[in-house]
């Protein structure tokens, strides 16, 4: 059994979540059809205290997002605040 | 039922392709330990004949890392108007890889007139942005171009020293359409960029192809763009079950935009194709919106506009095209 200590990057879903995420409401995002993004985006975003959320695939494209006005740049500290939740969660 | 003829990214993933993901074994891929990513970039290249692949969540992504892959800041790509990589992502290149985009225009059949290309590489001279990818589609809003012009264009790009990258997005229609290997059309390309989650039906992803040199780059871009995903073998495990189940399927998918193209000619509408599983209607743009609220009531879903485009894939099926065709005759009947 491996002890992986390079980072919290490297834990593997559990399989509650393998779950969640096979049995998830899933549509065309780009469309936004798709109901779970709508909820993580909903829900995140009450959790913190922000009027929006938006779903990224990574921190780095998270905080890369053109900071050009006061939303996206609200949009991004929830979102990196999320992601640190989560980790503290783990 | 909802028949939805807006897009082939609207798919959704099959109870076996849930089942493939919620069982993929995954690692941390930005430390290269997710052994399904791994395997998904193996297959993609053998089956397309690259030493390497790497795997992106979208494919604007995948073709924006290909282009920052190629060219630095100050140089320039020709590319057509009517492609992806110049009209359908956000200006990327100039945005973020501060490289300029020369585009030029499609020929009725989605091809660049050759000589038109030849003309605008630019000479070595400080005045100009320095000329070094060529960046063609196939297909092209759902033209299948043949092998035989990308033979003279790739004979082109290698006389001119420029790259050659292939947005290969619907590749597999291409292949399919024109009943030769996807390998053969990715031949003599520098890149090639492959969606899974389009007429494939993954819930997403793309793979970009190339050589260890090119690879490496795009991998670097990938970060930078923040595509670099940790337990990405989920996804990709749809990846696999894509292209193990769903390519030889696409013919379906061409059957049915033939069926829905000859009924709608059947009704009286102009319309344009089928080019793989794309049907073109057009529809006088007063009459538009009233024909958007019949469609609605019928469920059937469609992006408004003038040319009309409706794209069929395996959520929909003959008798859902059925559908469609009747509600379109039945709006054709009363207008």
């Amino acid at each position: 059994m491996i002890v992986d200590l390079r980072s919290d990057t490297v834990t593997r879903p559990s399989a509650a979540m393998r779950r969640a995420m096979a049995e998830a409401e899933v549509g065309d995002d780009v469309f936004g059809d798709d109901p779970t993004v709508n909820r993580l985006q909903a829900r995140a975003a009450e959790l913190l205290g922000f009027e929006q959320a938006l779903f990224f695939p990574s921190g780095t494209q998270s905080n890369l997002a053109e900071p050009g006005d006061r939303l996206e740049l609200k949009l991004e500290r929830a979102l990196d605040s999320f992601s640190m939740r989560l980790k503290e969660k783990r | 039922m909802i028949v939805d003829l807006r897009s082939d990214t609207v798919t959704r993933p099959s109870a076996a392709m849930r089942r493939a993901m919620a069982e993929a074994e995954v690692g941390d891929d930005v430390f290269g330990d997710d052994p399904t990513v791994n395997r998904l970039q193996a297959r993609a290249a053998e089956l397309l004949g690259f030493e390497q692949a790497l795997f992106f969540p979208s494919g604007t992504q995948s073709n924006l890392a290909a282009l920052m892959s190629h060219c630095g800041r100050g140089d320039e790509y020709l590319v057509g108007q009517e492609a992806h990589t110049y009209r359908f992502e956000a200006g990327g290149g100039a945005v973020l890889g501060s490289i300029q985009p020369q585009p030029l225009a499609n020929r009725p059949d989605g091809t660049l007139d050759l000589a038109e290309v030849e003309a605008a590489i630019k000479p070595d001279d400080p005045h100009f942005a320095r000329t070094r990818l060529l960046a063609l589609e196939n297909t092209i809003t759902g033209r299948a171009i043949p092998r035989s012009y990308f033979e003279k264009a790739l004979e082109l790009a290698g006389k001119k020293n420029l790259s050659a990258h292939l947005d290969g997005a619907r590749l597999f229609n291409a292949a399919v359409k024109l009943e030769i290997p996807a390998k053969d059309l990715c031949k003599g390309f520098d890149s090639v960029s492959v969606c899974l989650s389009k007429g494939l039906g993954a819930p997403a992803g793309t793979v970009l192809l190339g050589n260890p040199t090119l690879i490496a780059k795009a991998r670097r871009a990938r970060k930078i763009l923040g595509g670099a995903m940790r337990q990405a073998g989920l996804i990709a495990a749809a990846g696999i079950y894509a292209l193990e189940h769903n390519i030889e399927r696409l013919a379906e998918d061409h059957a049915n935009a033939e069926r829905l193209a000859n009924g709608l000619r059947d009704s009286g509408y102009e319309v344009e194709g089928p080019h793989t599983n794309m049907v073109f209607v057009r529809i006088s743009s007063e009459k538009v919106s009233a024909l958007k609220e019949i469609l609605d009531k019928e469920q059937i879903l469609v992006l408004p506009g003038a040319r009309l485009r409706l794209v069929t894939h395996l959520d929909v099926d003959a008798a859902g095209i059925d559908r469609a065709i009747a509600a379109f005759r039945s709006f054709a009947a009363k207008n």
